[in-house]
C-alpha cells in the first residue's frame, strides 16, 4: 500500500487554479523531490497533503485514510512535516523541541515516558545533533536549527516525511548533509517528499520527481527521467543549456 | 528543584511580609481577620493574572501578550463598572458571567483586529489591544462621568486594589482561578506546541483553533475572576511569565504552576508594599504594579528591538 | 456732603450689581452666590452645580476640573469665579480673553469659607450682604462644644477615602465637637488603610458614600468603638458636608447634635 496516494487534487487561492487534477503516489522507501518555479504551489501542495489546507476537489490518502477526515493527533502519527522555517520566541532546549514531536503520542497532560525519551534521543542521534541537545533552539545556526526540526519530525515516528525547502539558506556542506540524511531515511523505509529550491540538489539521492508548472500542469515520474535539462528547462523557463540546470 | 524552592521562598517571603507588616504590629486578631483575607485575595488575583499571562503568551506565541495589553482586563473592568451602575450584586453569578463576557469579547476583538491587519505579528496584536483597551477605558470614563454619586469608588475599582475583598467574591474568584489553572495544566503540551505557531502545532497533532479557543476561555475566566476581586491590575500577567521562565524554562508544564506561584508572590508583595510604604495612606496595588511594570515592558521592547537588529 | 457721597457710592454699587453677569465654576461658589441673593447675576455654572434647584436651570460650562473655556467666553461674563480645583490654566486662559477672573484660594478651614464668602460678595459689589452672611453662618457653628471631642472617622468615598488635617472637613468636624482621627496627617484627601482605621478605633464614623451594611461587613468592623456605641452616621448630606459652602454650617450643627446631643 502506498504511504501517500493523491488523485485528482485541485486547489486555487483565486480564480486561477494553482494545482489542477494532480495525481501521484509515494511508496515507502521512495524519496521524491518537488520542483518548480516560485509561486507554482510547491509549499501549498505539502499543506494540502497534511490536511492543513483543504482541497477544492480530489483526494489525498495517507496510509489508506482520507487526509481531510483524520484528526490532527492521528495525522501527526501518519505524516510528519518540516516547515521551511519555524520560529519561537521562547528558549526551548533542542531536546525539548525534539520531544515536542511526541505530542501526538504522549497525549496532552502526562509527562514524557521512557519511550518518548528514547525516540527523541534516536532522532537526535540520527540527525547527528546529540551534542546540541542541551542548547537553546534560538542559539543554533540555521543549519543546526533545520536539523533539530527534522529530528522533531523523526520523533513523530510517522511513515511519511514531508519537508518544505529543508536546504534553503544553508551552506553547501549542510545542503549535502541534509540530502544525505533524507536519502538514508528513505533507505530505512520512510516515504520522503521534499520541496527543493535548486533542481541540482535532486541528484543527491531522489528517486522520484514531481515537477510543477504555474497554472497546474505537472510531470511525475522517476527522477532519472525528469531531472534532465530537457525536462526541467520548460518548467523553469530557462534554455536547456543553462548552467543552472543539472546535466 | 532548587529553582522551584527559590520561587516558593519568594512566595513565603511575600506572604510573611503581607501578614506581618502593618501599623498594628503582630496583633493576632488583626493578622487573622484582616491581613489574612487580604493576603489570600492578593494571592488569588496574582495567581490568576500570572496564569492568564502564561496562557496568552504561549497560545499566541507572543511574549508581549498579557491580559492588560490584550484588552482582557479593560473588557472585564468595563463590564464590572456597568454591572455596578446597573446595581448587580458583586457576588451574584450574573456579575461573574458579565465580567467574563466583557473579558472574552475584548480579547477576541483584539485578536480578530490583529488578524484582520494581516499577519498575527507581535506588534499587530499589541496595537489592536491598545486600540481596544483605549476604547473600553474611554467607555469606563464616560460611565464614571455619568455616575457622579459613586464615581470615586468606581474610580478606585478601576485603579485596582484590594481594600476590602468580600469573602464571597474571594471564594468564587479563587475557585474559578484554581479551575482554570487545573484545566490549563491538563493540556500543557498543547500550549508548548502552540509556541511553535498554529501551523507547527497542527503538524504536531494539536488543533490550533480548538486550543486557541480553549486557552482564551481559560485565560479570560482567570482574568475576569481576578478583576472581579481586585479591579484592573496590569503587568502581573506580562512580567510573571518572563521572570519565572528564567527559572523553569519555557515548557508550560513547569511554567504554568510557576507563573501562578510567581504572580501570587508578586502581587502579594506589591499590595503589602502599597499598604505600608506611605501608611496610613494606601497606594492601590494596581498603581504599585504599573510603577514597576511599565519600565519592565519598556525593557522587553528594547530587548526585542535589539534581538531583531 | 459725606452723606451725599455715600449715597452716590451706594447708587454706583447698586447699578454695578444689577449689570453684572457672573459665571461660577465651583458648586460651593454657586451656593454662596445664591445665598448672597445674587443668583440672578449668574449666567453660567459648572455641570456639578445642583444646588439650589434654580442653579440647575442655568447654562452649564463643563465640569470644574476642565471648564469649557469657549462656553464661558460665549456667555460674555463680567466676572468668573474659579478656584484651586479648576487649575491655574483656566484662570490664565480666561484672563487672556479679557475676562475678569476671581481666583479664590482653596478653603482649608471653616474660617477660610467665611473668607471666600466675603471675597465673592466684594467682587459682586455686595460687601454688606457678604458681611451679614458670614456673621449668620459663623453663628451656626461658633466654636466647638464644651467637653471631650469625639474621635471621628470620616469616609467621604468608599474604599477608605478620608481627609487629613489640611481640609475644611476636618475643621468642620472639630467645630461639631469631633476630632478627625486622621487630622494629624498633613494632607487633604487620601485613601487610608483599613488596618490603621481599626487601630485608631474611632468612637463615631461619619460615612458619606457607603451604606451602614457595607461598612459593617468589613473585617473586624464590629470591634470598633463607633459600631459598639451605635454611632455610625450616614444621615448627613454628602454634597452639603463636602462642599465648602453655606450649607456646611447647618450640617455642622446637625453633626454636633448627633455627637453631643441637643444644645
Amino acid at each position: 500500500m502506498p504511504a501517500l496516494k493523491v488523485s485528482g487534487l485541485t486547489f486555487s487561492y483565486g480564480p486561477e487554479p494553482l494545482i489542477a487534477d494532480l495525481t501521484f503516489e509515494l511508496r515507502p522507501g521512495e524519496f521524491m523531490c518537488v520542483l518548480g518555479p516560485n509561486g507554482c504551489g510547491k509549499s501549498t501542495l505539502l499543506r494540502l497533503l497534511t490536511g492543513y489546507l483543504r482541497s477544492a476537489a480530489g483526494s489525498v490518502r495517507l496510509g489508506g485514510e482520507e487526509a481531510g477526515a483524520i484528526e490532527p493527533a492521528r495525522l501527526a502519527r501518519l505524516a510528519a512535516y518540516v516547515a521551511s522555517e519555524t520560529a519561537t520566541p521562547y528558549d526551548f532546549s533542542v531536546r525539548d523541541t525534539v520531544l515536542l514531536g511526541r505530542t501526538a503520542r504522549a497525549g496532552l497532560w502526562r509527562g514524557y515516558s521512557g519511550a518518548d525519551g528514547e525516540a527523541a534521543d534516536r532522532a537526535l542521534h540520527e540527525t547527528g545533533i546529540t551534542r546540541l541537545a542541551g542548547r537553546s533552539i534560538n542559539t543554533l545556526s540555521t543549519g543546526e536549527r533545520q536539523l533539530a526540526f527534522i529530528a522533531q519530525a523523526l520523533a513523530q515516528e510517522a511513515r511519511l516525511l514531508l519537508l518544505d525547502e529543508p536546504t534553503s539558506h544553508l551552506d553547501l556542506k549542510y545542503k549535502a548533509g541534509i540530502m544525505d540524511l533524507l536519502r538514508r531515511l528513505a533507505g530505512r523505509g520512510l516515504a520522503v517528499a521534499a520541496v527543493l529550491h535548486e533542481p541540482a540538489l535532486a541528484r543527491l539521492g531522489c528517486n522520484k520527481a514531481l515537477l510543477l508548472r504555474r497554472g497546474g500542469a505537472y510531470a511525475f515520474g522517476p527522477a532519472s527521467e525528469l531531472i534532465t535539462p530537457a525536462a526541467l528547462a520548460p518548467v523553469y523557463g530557462v534554455p536547456p543549456d543553462s548552467p543552472l540546470l543539472p546535466k | 528543584m532548587g529553582k522551584i524552592s527559590l520561587l516558593l521562598g519568594a512566595l513565603a517571603a511575600a506572604c510573611l511580609f503581607s501578614l506581618a507588616a502593618g501599623p498594628a504590629g503582630l496583633a493576632p486578631d488583626i493578622i487573622w481577620n484582616l491581613r489574612l483575607p487580604r493576603t489570600l485575595a492578593a494571592l488569588a488575583v496574582g495567581a490568576g493574572l500570572g496564569l492568564a499571562g502564561a496562557m496568552f503568551q504561549g497560545v499566541l506565541k507572543n511574549p508581549l501578550a498579557d491580559p492588560y495589553i490584550l484588552g482582557t482586563s479593560a473588557g472585564a473592568t468595563a463590564a464590572a463598572v456597568l454591572c455596578f451602575l446597573a446595581g448587580v450584586e458583586r457576588t451574584s453569578p450574573v456579575f461573574f458571567l458579565a465580567v467574563f463576557a466583557g473579558a472574552f469579547g475584548a480579547t477576541f476583538l483584539s485578536y480578530w483586529l490583529a488578524r484582520l491587519a494581516g499577519r498575527l505579528s507581535d506588534a499587530a496584536l499589541v496595537l489592536a489591544g491598545v486600540a481596544v483597551s483605549a476604547f473600553l477605558s474611554a467607555l469606563v470614563m464616560l460611565a464614571l462621568t455619568a455616575a457622579r454619586e459613586r464615581s470615586f469608588s468606581l474610580f478606585y475599582f478601576v485603579l485596582g486594589g484590594l481594600y476590602s475583598a468580600e469573602p464571597g467574591v474571594l471564594a468564587v474568584s479563587a475557585l474559578i482561578i484554581a479551575a482554570c489553572g487545573a484545566l490549563a495544566m491538563a493540556r500543557w503540551r498543547a500550549l508548548d506546541a502552540m509556541a511553535l505557531g498554529a501551523e507547527g502545532a497542527y503538524h504536531l497533532g494539536v488543533s490550533p483553533e480548538r486550543e486557541r479557543a480553549l486557552f482564551f476561555v481559560f485565560a479570560c475566566a482567570a482574568t475576569s475572576a481576578a478583576v472581579a476581586l481586585g479591579g484592573t491590575i496590569g503587568f502581573v500577567g506580562l512580567m510573571t511569565p518572563h521572570i519565572v521562565r528564567l527559572l523553569t524554562g519555557p515548557s508550560a508544564r513547569s511554567l504554568l504552576p510557576a507563573a501562578a506561584l510567581g504572580g501570587a508572590a508578586l502581587l502579594t508583595a506589591a499590595d503589602a508594599a502599597g499598604r505600608t510604604l506611605f501608611s496610613p495612606a494606601e497606594i492601590p496595588a494596581g498603581v504599585v504594579m504599573a510603577l514597576a511594570g511599565a519600565p519592565f515592558f519598556m525593557w522587553l521592547l528594547w530587548r526585542g528591538a535589539r534581538g531583531r537588529a | 456732603m459725606a452723606k451725599l457721597l455715600a449715597a452716590v457710592l451706594l447708587l454706583c454699587c447698586a447699578v454695578q450689581a444689577r449689570a453684572l453677569r457672573a459665571v461660577s465654576l465651583l458648586p460651593s461658589y454657586t451656593e454662596i452666590i445664591f445665598e448672597l441673593g445674587a443668583g440672578s447675576d449668574l449666567v453660567g455654572v459648572s455641570n456639578f452645580c445642583n444646588w439650589p434647584p434654580e442653579a440647575g436651570r442655568l447654562e452649564k460650562t463643563g465640569d470644574y476640573l476642565r471648564p469649557n473655556i469657549e462656553k464661558v467666553y460665549a456667555l460674555e461674563p463680567d466676572v468668573v469665579f474659579t478656584g484651586a480645583w479648576a487649575g491655574a490654566s483656566t484662570g490664565k486662559q480666561l484672563s487672556a480673553l479679557g475676562i475678569k477672573v476671581v481666583a479664590l484660594p482653596e478653603e482649608r478651614s471653616v474660617a477660610d469659607i467665611l473668607n471666600t464668602v466675603r471675597l465673592i460678595a466684594a467682587a459682586l459689589g455686595r460687601k454688606k450682604e457678604g458681611e451679614a452672611l458670614a456673621r449668620k453662618l459663623s453663628a451656626l457653628a461658633p466654636r466647638p462644644p464644651a467637653g471631650e471631642p469625639v474621635k471621628l472617622y470620616i469616609e467621604v468615598d468608599a474604599g477608605g477615602w478620608t481627609t487629613g488635617g489640611l481640609s475644611f472637613i476636618s475643621d468642620a468636624a472639630r467645630l461639631a465637637g469631633g476630632r478627625n482621627v486622621f487630622g494629624g496627617e498633613r494632607r487633604g484627601f487620601f485613601q487610608a488603610t483599613w488596618e490603621e482605621t481599626l487601630l485608631l478605633d474611632p468612637e463615631a464614623a461619619l460615612l458619606f458614600s457607603v451604606t451602614e451594611r457595607e461598612f459593617l461587613s468589613r473585617p473586624m468592623a464590629g470591634t470598633l468603638a463607633a459600631v459598639k456605641a451605635g454611632r455610625v452616621i450616614t444621615s448627613l448630606d454628602r454634597d452639603a458636608f463636602t462642599r465648602p459652602g453655606p450649607r456646611l454650617f447647618g450640617e455642622i450643627a446637625r453633626l454636633r447634635s448627633l455627637l453631643h446631643g441637643k444644645n
